[in-house]
């Protein structure tokens, strides 16, 4: 008896649960939309952006629409951008995207993840302090930027 | 004497395996939509089924983690966690070899993966955990 008062129990929660995922991922599709893309991004390094070119890994980062607008918010203000990227085309097509953009980002995760692979980089950062961090991962990659110096056009 | 081993193994199964299918089944409750994007690299389902799909296998998951921690309901969480291995195993056949871009989705998301024999290796350990409990129960 036990057992099956325990089951439904489960299985009544589990539902919720499932309803909940499944309203996370509506909501999560409709953000991403509204996100700038990889097109965009190129033609703001053709119009000679100045400032850094922040890539979000679609899927690793909070999947709150209020977390990454909080992000692209904060960067906007110190004249950066926060572009969403698809993982794979993020770390493997990077040639497509320039090589502005290659030296601006890579340098900071390297430099902030004692040289592990970027991908594990991009991991690291964690979700759920993501709003406290946020202003660290920024004013560190500013300060590996300018150690880096200005790179050859 | 033999009772209170077979107690103790069937607590010591349970408990492990209920951790290893809540650390997995909560990466894919807190990251619904990436796991939605791994399951559309399988090429297994058509694209419309995996809204349903993806919340299935990561409520599923926790499901089994709840069943195997708690005592009156063992059995049947041993019985889920089998058809879920064979099911992930069935899979893992498949597509043997296979490079995933987004991971296999067993526990990290998002880190390149390819599907090896270590996957299998992983998923027929954790059979014979559940047949470990079922024996002991």
């Amino acid at each position: 008896m036990q057992a099956w008062l325990l089951m439904a129990l489960t299985l009544t929660l589990a539902l919720l649960l499932f309803r909940n995922i499944r309203k996370r991922m509506a909501d999560h599709a409709l953000c991403l939309k509204a996100l700038p893309n990889a097109s965009e991004l190129q033609s703001q390094l053709d119009a000679g952006f100045s400032g850094y070119l922040f890539l979000m890994d679609l899927w690793q980062f909070p999947e709150s629409c209020a977390d990454r607008e909080h992000l692209a918010s904060m960067l906007s203000e110190r004249g950066h951008r926060l572009f969403a990227l698809d993982a794979p085309s993020a770390f493997q097509d990077r040639s497509a995207l320039g090589f502005d953009l290659q030296v601006r980002f890579l340098p900071a995760l390297m430099a902030l993840q004692h040289g592990k692979p970027t991908h594990e980089a991009m991991l690291a950062l964690p979700g759920k302090r993501f709003r406290s961090d946020v202003m660290w991962y920024v004013e560190k990659t500013e300060g590996v930027m300018r150690a880096c110096g200005p790179e050859e056009s | 004497m033999w009772a209170g081993g077979i107690v103790a193994a069937n607590w010591l199964l349970g408990v492990s395996a209920a951790l290893v299918f809540y650390k997995s089944g909560m990466q894919k409750v807190r990251h619904p939509y990436s796991f939605r994007e791994i399951l559309k690299h399988y090429e297994l389902v058509p694209a419309s089924w995996l809204d349903w799909l993806a919340p299935a296998v990561a409520v599923g998951e926790v499901l089994v983690a709840i069943w195997l921690l708690l005592p009156w309901t063992r059995f049947y969480g041993a019985v889920l966690g089998v058809a879920f291995q064979a099911l992930f195993m069935t899979i893992m056949l498949k597509r043997m070899g296979m490079h995933l871009p987004l991971g296999c989705g067993c526990f990290q998301l998002n880190v390149p993966q390819q599907v090896t024999w270590r996957h299998i290796g992983f998923n027929s350990l954790m059979t014979a955990a559940m047949i470990g409990i079922l024996a002991c129960t």
